[in-house]
């Protein structure tokens, strides 16, 4: 081998092994192997050689580049096992506390109305809803609640001061609003005034159901001024008690997740006719009695029974054609009976340490 | 409402309760008693047996008294029980003279209040058991001393012998408003009857013998006033009742306080029905007129205050003034007392909606009242308790009935009303047999007239003013055939089941909320009303506030914003615990609006009265006084609530600045260009008056759900082919300009560079323009926001990344470079017209 060429095999040899990187040897690579490598530019030199010494030079070169190319593909290979070696060589804990974006809730309350709101869509009720400030029309006379009736007593109620809009004079509603009088402005004490403004713009079949707040002057361990109604209404030719009796039954099961008893006793609410309660075997006790029922082994759910005729005509609705029923629960009620909450102030006083438990 | 079971025992037959109810049901008399009347509508929320510790207790007779010879105050009595006599020492200072007779409790007795008579020594003297009073014994109210019976009860004799209501199970019924009737001892009974199958046979009463007085009653307002019984009594005396009307009346929760006005009550709770007496010496004239009192007409009640009247109350006035407030309280001047010798006792049927009106106009709300609200018998009913009460009258209080009248107004007419036994089947999914409606309509004394099989004519009695339609009979048949017998069955077309659907503002908010949950806060629900101080802060102006006339914890204002809600709560953690306090609502707010907003449909009418209801969402960010919150987290949270709708919302300059927050932290949240909420940090004015600690951060965000447009579907665009090129640039700019307008200058300077005059190197094909994002929009990254050495006071440099791209091939680094230095210069010549310190680093 020429000399030449053997040092620069030997210079080869004696930098690889100290390469210890990919980038390292494709420098080296290209030192000794690229365009103006030192091994490359011996190879231009063969031209000066007698004729007789190229062949056999050139043949020495060839060997020399590819015991070169042999080394560096050996020596690339090495490096890549090295490199794995340690990438697997690595430890981490995943162990430690997970990392996780920080945590919301949802309000148990919306966690309730959402999961009665899908019940009852699955069951063919479309959600509806109303206002909040509510006139007394809606939530008491179409609602067979006259005015001076007791039945008015049955709900503590928040008046709303009538408001004179400026500018009204210019409008053919002016003397509406000139006429309202103190105590038609209303929070509304329902939902049931959805019921209302849903059969004045509908026409039969209906079914709805309208979550969402109401209020009553009420305000105890037990009673909150603001809380919370599901009112359902279902209008069409034929709609009977045992169809009342039959939804909520299969509402029951689909909400609690399981068949519960349930009990349905006479009771008055004046928009129905006949009425009733509708209680459900207490979940905790299972009818035993506990302090969450109250020792009777039942959880009053709230009121139902058929729409009252009079409801019906103040609504355009013939109630000769066609019957209806309706409900009334409290959604507060059957949030607190469900999550075993112990304080109703609970619910609205927006602690953390509350709401973080509903994740 | 409390029902005695002793009481309604009187209602029957002797023993046909007993024998009904035991018959009915094996359960305990308690528990029978629950499920029967529950079952018919008549919760029963309470029940209490009472008088079990009376059973031991024995009539006593006074032998002998001593001073006791170590006290003053006690007695050592020497007891006759019947059997022996036995020494007891007495503390009472009304003891009866020798031969009295007292209530015994012998040594042994367990009192109804559970304390155990024992054999004692009370400073010395031997004691062998207790001489009661009625509160010891828990049969009346009166404490001031011990209990006298009457001379002629035998020594040894069981007081519960003696006074049969003793012991009691006493129910507590919760009687829903349309049931008038069942306010009385006679209208449960009739109920309890009519399901057990047993006829009423209440006490007798009996007609006076005396001539109708016509003169002694006049009813001058008919429409107020539809019946008027009167009944004069003369030479009867005012005393103490008898024992065994105490303890009914007691029993039942209402006081003793003279035969004549415990017989009064007493008929009250008999018969449901109000009586009232008056002194008729004290009647200018001896006789009464019914009707409305004149306007600013003084009168005093009963309970002494002085009432000013107007036109719309009734009373019942003599020659010269007011004796009662018609069916709500008796006047003063006439009140029965202690002298009193003749009577003009009352029984009346006054108008229900009349007298809700004066016992409300003036804060009242007697038993009267409660009664006549609901409506009261105006038939035969309002005449047999009137009987009740004079036939108790004459046996509590002597005397005799010397006139009486019964004169009449306008009556309701009781209505006719038709019952289809089809209907009855097409209400409750039930039918109800012929015989078995005939059965429970008979028991609740309803007249039926069978006109056809199916079709039945009824008129209800006059103690059912409720009974008005024929859903009102069917509601009957369903009490007392039974709810249960009511199957359960489903008629919603499957169909129908997949057509339901949600309200799409619901559906936002729902959708919101999770987006705001996902970003790391707890949601909350605020009471909607608040103090007015706490919406000072806010731009709605006093008179668009809805405010409440009668509110409670003195929030008397609907909230006009959701912040002070989310602050409220944010006081009430701070002080609890150290956790972070990130917290969402999704509510209304509440305004009356500006002008006058015509509305729609067929509730316009009323719609066009009520407040504007705004549903927001709302969110808040506690960041401490010590800072290591980012303000730009409530950004975040603001725009990952929007994605979760489909919806790319940026922050922009707000178009006007929000009082209740920071003037130099707040933004506006866009979405397409509309402004759809506000984000920022709270005014620190708030800070201090929710008094948290100086220099709290807080932020805030809201998104007005009216002003979000509708949901987007993704559409997907096809992605370059070639790669882009990025190329950075530093920009310093005065604090004061918002990052916002210096990605809006560049991005206008785009459009303007591209419509510039068309260069060779534009003319070629790909031409190289400015790469847009994923969502279609100029890519434009802000990556910097440097306040550091080296920028001017006032002053900040923003690092921004732009990325250019060409449809058809590659961009080479110089037509990138070129066309970034253009869109450069023309957006810092835009921006200098307002800001004019910007300049490229
Ligand atoms: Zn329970």
């Amino acid at each position: 081998m020429p000399a030449r060429l053997a040092t620069q095999l030997a210079a080869f040899q004696e930098a690889l092994a100290s390469v210890d990187s990919e980038a390292a040897l494709y420098e080296l690579q290209v030192a000794y192997l690229g365009k103006k490598g030192t091994v490359t530019a011996l190879r231009g030199e063969m031209g000066k050689l007698p004729p007789d010494q190229r062949k056999g030079f050139g043949a020495e070169w060839n060997r020399v580049r590819d015991a070169i190319e042999a080394e560096l593909e050996a020596r690339r290979d090495y490096l890549k096992d090295q490199a794995r070696r340690l990438d697997l060589a690595r430890v981490e804990d995943l162990t430690l506390p997970p990392l996780r974006p920080p945590a919301g809730t949802l309000h148990p309350l919306s966690q309730t109305r959402r999961r009665l709101s899908e019940s009852f869509q699955r069951l063919g009720f479309s959600l509806a809803v109303g206002p909040h400030v509510e006139h007394s029309k809606y939530n008491f006379d179409d609602l067979n609640v006259p005015d001076n009736h007791p039945a008015r007593d049955m709900a503590d109620t928040f008046f709303i001061r009538p408001h004179r809009h400026p500018g009204l004079d210019d409008h053919g509603d002016n003397d509406a609003a000139l006429r309202l009088r103190a105590g038609e402005l209303v929070l509304r004490t329902h939902t049931s005034p959805v019921q209302v403004r849903t059969m004045l713009t509908q026409k039969p079949p209906i079914r709805i159901v309208a979550i969402g707040t109401t209020f009553r002057c009420d305000d105890d361990a037990t009673h909150s001024p603001m809380f919370h109604q599901i009112e359902g209404l279902y209008v069409d030719r034929g709609v009977t008690m045992a169809d009342l009796k039959a939804t909520l039954m299969d509402f029951t099961r689909d909400f609690y997740g399981r068949r519960l008893d349930v009990r349905f006793r006479p009771s008055f609410f004046p928009f129905v006719e006949p009425g009733a309660e509708f209680d459900i075997g207490c979940p905790f006790c299972g009818g035993d009695g506990c302090n969450l029922c109250k020792k009777t082994g039942y959880i009053e759910i709230g009121g139902c029974g058929m729409v009252h005729p009079a409801v019906f005509e103040a609504c355009g609705i013939d109630p000769e054609v066609y019957t209806g029923w309706a409900f009334g629960f409290g959604v507060d009620r059957m949030t607190m009976s469900q999550h075993a909450v112990p304080h109703l102030r609970h619910m609205f006083e927006g602690d953390v340490r509350f709401l973080e438990q509903f994740s | 409402m409390k029902i005695s079971h002793q009481w309604l025992r009187e209602m029957f037959a002797e023993g046909a309760l007993d024998a009904a109810l035991a018959a009915w049901s094996t359960e305990s008399t308690a528990v029978a008693y629950t499920r029967l009347l529950t079952g018919l509508g008549l919760e029963v929320e309470a029940v209490e047996v009472v008088g079990e510790g009376v059973r031991a207790i024995l009539v006593g007779e006074i032998r002998g008294k001593s001073p006791h010879p170590k006290a003053d105050k006690l007695t050592v009595v020497e007891l006759f029980d019947g059997t022996g006599v036995v020494q007891v020492v007495c503390g009472a200072s009304n003891l009866p003279p020798l031969g009295g007779k007292v209530a015994f409790a012998p040594v042994g007795a367990v009192l109804p209040g559970g304390l155990a008579i024992a054999a004692r020594e009370l400073r010395g003297v031997a004691s062998q058991g207790m001489i009661c009073s009625e509160t010891e014994l828990e049969i009346g109210a009166d404490d001031s001393g011990i209990l006298i019976l009457p001379d002629d009860w035998g020594a040894g004799d069981r007081l519960v012998d003696r006074v049969p209501g003793i012991a009691d199970t006493i129910l507590e019924l919760g009687v829903t408003p349309n049931r008038p009737d069942a306010l009385g001892h006679l209208g449960v009974a009739r109920d309890v009857g009519a399901k057990l199958g047993i006829p009423l046979r209440p006490p007798p009463v009996k007609r006076p013998d005396a001539a109708n007085a016509p003169g002694l009653v006049t009813i001058a307002a008919p429409d107020r006033c539809g019946r008027y019984l009167g009944y004069v009594l003369e030479d009867m005396s005012v005393q103490p009742s008898p024992l065994w009307m105490r303890v009914r009346l007691h029993r039942v929760g209402l006081r003793a306080i003279n035969n004549v006005v415990d017989v009064t009550n007493f008929v009250l709770m008999e018969c449901g029905q109000p009586l009232h007496a008056f002194d008729r010496d004290r009647l200018g004239e001896g006789r009464v007129v019914v009707r409305r009192a004149g306007q600013g007409e003084p009168m005093t009640t009963l309970d002494g205050t002085q009432k000013l009247l107007t036109v719309d109350d009734l009373v019942i006035a003599d020659a010269s003034a007011p004796q009662a407030l018609a069916g709500v309280m008796g006047g003063a001047p006439s009140m029965v007392h202690a002298g009193t010798h003749t009577l003009l006792l009352e029984a009346a049927w006054f108008a229900p909606a009349g007298v809700r009106a004066t016992a409300r106009r003036h804060g009242y709300a007697t038993d009267s009242s409660y009664r006549f609200e609901r409506g009261v018998d105006h038939g035969v009913g309002l005449e047999r308790a009137s009987l009740r009460a004079l036939g108790l009258l004459l046996e509590l209080a002597g005397g005799r009935c010397t006139a009486w009248t019964d004169v009449a107004g306008e009556r309701p007419q009781q209505p006719t009303i038709p019952l289809r036994l089809p209907r009855v089947t097409a209400l409750l999914g039930v039918e109800v047999p012929a015989e078995a409606a005939r059965a429970v309509l008979s028991g609740l004394e309803v007249q039926v007239r069978e006109d056809s099989p199916e079709a039945w004519t009824c008129v209800a009695p006059t103690h059912r003013p409720d009974l008005q339609r024929e859903v009102d009979l069917i509601e009957e048949l369903m009490r007392f055939h039974g709810l249960d017998k009511v199957p359960a069955c489903l008629t919603v077309p499957v169909e129908a089941r997949a057509a339901a659907h949600s309200d799409p503002i619901t559906e936002l908010g729902d959708r919101l909320a999770e987006g705001l949950r996902d970003a790391g806060l707890h949601e909350h629900v605020a009471m909607a009303f608040v103090a007015e101080s706490k919406i000072e802060f806010f731009t709605v102006p006093p008179d668009r506030r809805v405010r409440v006339e009668n509110p409670m914890r003195a929030a008397g204002v609907m909230r006009t914003h959701m912040l002070p809600g989310l602050l409220d709560a944010l006081a009430h953690n701070i002080v609890r615990h150290t956790r972070p306090v990130r917290l969402f609502e999704v509510g209304r707010t509440y305004a009356w609006p500006e002008r006058h907003v015509p509305k729609d449909g067929p509730t316009a009418a009323i719609d066009v009265l009520l407040p504007r209801e705004r549903p927001v969402a709302a969110a808040l960010i506690y960041a401490g006084a010590k800072g290591g919150v980012d303000a730009r987290e409530i950004t975040g949270a603001a725009v990952q609530a929007l994605a979760r709708v489909g919806l790319r919302a940026r922050p922009v300059d707000p178009p006007a600045l929000a009082a209740h927050l920071h003037p130099g932290v707040q933004a506006a949240l866009a979405v397409d260009g509309a402004i759809v909420g506000e984000a920022g940090e709270v005014h620190p004015d708030l800070v201090r008056a929710w008094d948290l600690a100086e220099g709290t951060r807080v932020f805030y965000a809201e998104i007005d759900l009216e002003a979000v447009p509708p949901r987007r579907t993704a559409t997907a665009r096809d992605l370059p082919r070639f790669p882009s090129t990025a190329r950075d640039l530093s920009l310093e700019i005065p604090l004061t300009l918002s990052a916002a307008r210096v990605v809006a200058a560049l991005t206008a300077a785009v459009s303007q560079v591209e419509a510039g005059p068309r260069t060779e190197a534009k003319a070629t094909a790909g031409e190289v323009r400015l790469a847009t994002d994923s969502f279609g929009e100029p890519a434009v990254e802000v990556l910097e926001d440097y306040r550091g050495t080296g920028v001017p006071a006032g002053h900040r440099a923003l690092l921004l990344r732009l990325h250019y791209a060409a449809e058809q091939r590659s961009v080479t680094d110089d037509e990138a470079q070129a066309l970034h230095n253009a869109i450069i210069a023309a957006a810092c010549e835009a921006l200098r017209a307002s800001a004019p310190t910007v300049r490229p680093r």
